[in-house]
């Protein structure tokens, strides 16, 4: 019955979570559209450029359905968004949510390629710096992650272009993906982006677990484990690494705002037809229905972060 | 100082010099000169890019309006960000709402916030600024508000309060000099990130100063050609990463050693 009873309430709780979640990415999202519509330039302007008339202006504007109030617009969007429907581009009248799919995927692919490095290096990074804190292997692990942070993704991009397309002629300097087929057809041209993703975002997800791992190694239990004669291996995985995995997963969830930015400039860097490349031809096009749909996306994931992040400092503090 | 320290800030200084100096000998930036894509031992030190401009004078002039762009936008989300913090530490309905906001604008990544603002102003030197202004305050406001809390409840506070000192006195007097370390050291971690996103804005092709000109906008441009001539787009590179890795590791001290 008590069992019945904490099933529950956990059930309860996550679901709570999951709508305040859902309650702030939506507040986020109306923040974004209403901004969108209070700055002066619009679709049906940026479309007309040095040809806008009034006449021209209203009349596009209507055609667009961009001449209907704001409050209307967002509710239809809204109800869109709740049945799946993520509207139109203005351009060439094709459906945004196939789109938004099939861009999704590939971030997704070069995502999870980039996250395995990315978990690999930083966690590893993070564990030898930390449990030595303050040892010449700390300084060094910890300022070349600070170098890493320190260098805007284009340029690591840039570098590794230039060694390995250019110089070595080992991989592909860009990242098309032929008409034919997807991008597993040709695993080459993944290589490149992921790296210069795994380079910066190791570095910055190191800085995150480090301090944590370093706290458990001078925590009580861990140095009585030392005193006790313990080998390094045996304190390390038994008595360090429980009590500090799950505040470091959660301290890990901030990499998720980064990645997001990150993402966008190293796609643009190789031309990879990715979300962020999909954002980029929104602003550029002036596609609203388009730049709303990313921006849902990466306003989730980013709120998603937060709240995972939060969490953490809530139980540690 | 550490002798690694000096080393940073040499380098620093030196790619800073030649930003700021650069304009006012690299005329003829913008005028093509030769082919395009030549290598540097076909032409100047380093060679021309895709137009057929010389390269070494391109990065001469490319550096001082991003720098420029990246201080104006520091110092206004500076000014904006600690007075909405000083507000925010008020407990009262106008600051708790104030607070919801910032959260809110927290979770909206800085490039999302760039993209919305470009689609609707277009971009440009004051767009530019806004961008970076709104991405940086609420981080600036929540910082301000994290330090002036305990200063503002200190017992000398109460005590220049309890004297009859007007709140503006005691916040001349007694609280801002207290936030001033802290707030400075803050400013440079917040310059670098706003020269981030202004280069990645001008890498992305928004060309944040109009023109292509800048080193980020080079960098993106020189892409194309890169098997002919790589200094195209890597002298620009290592030109900015001269600017970010250097501050950023000296920002990271200063910034240790202001709130140990």
């Amino acid at each position: 019955m008590r069992s019945l009873r904490s099933a529950a309430a956990r059930t309860a709780a996550i679901i709570w979570w999951l709508l305040v979640w859902a309650a702030w990415t939506l507040a986020a999202l109306v923040v974004v559209f209403l901004l969108l519509d209070a700055l002066p330039g619009d679709a049906a302007s940026a479309r007309l450029g040095q040809y806008a008339t009034p006449e021209a202006l209203t009349q596009l504007r209507a055609q667009y359905g961009l001449d209907r109030p704001v409050l209307e617009r967002l509710a239809n969007w809204l109800r869109g968004l709740a049945s799946g429907d993520l509207g139109t581009t203005l351009l060439t009248n094709t459906q945004v949510a196939p789109i938004l799919t099939s861009a999704l995927g590939r971030t997704a692919l070069l995502a999870a390629l980039a996250s395995i490095g990315i978990m690999v290096l930083g966690w590893g990074g993070a564990i030898l710096a930390g449990s030595r804190s303050g040892s010449v292997l700390d300084r060094v692990l910890s300022s070349s992650a600070l170098a890493a942070i320190c260098t805007p993704e284009f340029v690591v991009a840039t570098l590794l272009i230039v060694v390995f397309a250019s110089v070595l002629g080992w991989l592909p300097a860009v990242s098309l993906v032929p008409a034919d087929g997807g991008v597993l057809a040709h695993p080459e041209i993944l290589v490149l982006p992921t790296l210069s993703i795994v380079i910066v975002g190791s570095g910055t997800l190191m800085r995150l677990v480090r301090p944590v791992i370093a706290r458990q190694s001078v925590s009580l239990h861990v140095e009585a484990a030392r005193l006790a004669g313990l080998s390094p291996a045996r304190v390390l995985l038994r008595h360090l690494l429980p009590g500090a995995i799950a505040p470091a997963a959660q301290a890990s969830a901030m990499i998720v705002p980064y990645l997001v930015g990150g993402t966008v400039v190293i796609e643009r860097a190789f031309a990879y037809p990715g979300l962020g490349s999909l954002m980029v031809q929104a602003v550029s096009n002036r596609e609203p229905d388009l730049l709303m749909a990313c921006a849902g996306v990466v306003i989730a994931l980013t709120v998603l972060a937060y709240r995972l992040a939060d969490l953490s400092r809530g139980k540690t503090s | 100082m550490r002798r690694t320290d000096r080393v940073w800030l040499t380098l620093l200084l030196a790619v800073l010099g030649l930003a700021l100096v650069g304009p006012l000998f690299a005329d003829g930036a913008d005028a093509t000169v030769a082919t395009g894509y030549l290598s540097p031992a076909q032409h100047g030190p380093l060679g021309t890019d895709g137009l057929g401009r010389d390269v070494w004078l391109r990065l001469a002039h490319g550096g001082a309006g991003l720098l420029l762009v990246a201080v104006i936008a520091t110092a206004a989300a500076m000014l904006i960000g600690i007075v909405l913090g000083l507000t925010l530490t008020a407990h009262n309905l106008v600051a708790r709402l104030l607070g919801l906001l910032t959260d809110l604008l927290l979770v909206i990544p800085s490039m999302l916030t760039m993209m919305v603002l470009v689609f609707g102003l277009g971009s440009g030197v004051w767009t530019m600024v806004l961008i970076m202004t709104v991405a940086s305050v609420p981080f600036v406001a929540r910082f301000t508000r994290s330090i002036a809390t305990p200063v503002l409840g200190s017992d000398y506070v109460l005590a220049a309060r309890a004297a009859g000192d007007s709140w503006y006195t005691v916040f001349r007097r007694e609280v801002l000099p207290n936030l001033a370390p802290p707030l400075l050291a803050d400013a440079g971690t917040r310059l670098i990130s706003a020269l981030y996103l202004v280069a990645a804005a001008g890498f992305l092709g928004f060309s944040p100063l109009g023109g292509d000109g800048d080193w980020a906008t080079m960098v993106q441009a020189g892409l194309e050609g890169i098997r002919l001539n790589p200094w195209a787009s890597l002298a620009p590179a290592l030109a900015i990463a001269a600017v970010t890795i250097p501050a950023n590791l000296l920002a990271d001290r200063v910034m240790r050693r202001v709130m140990s």
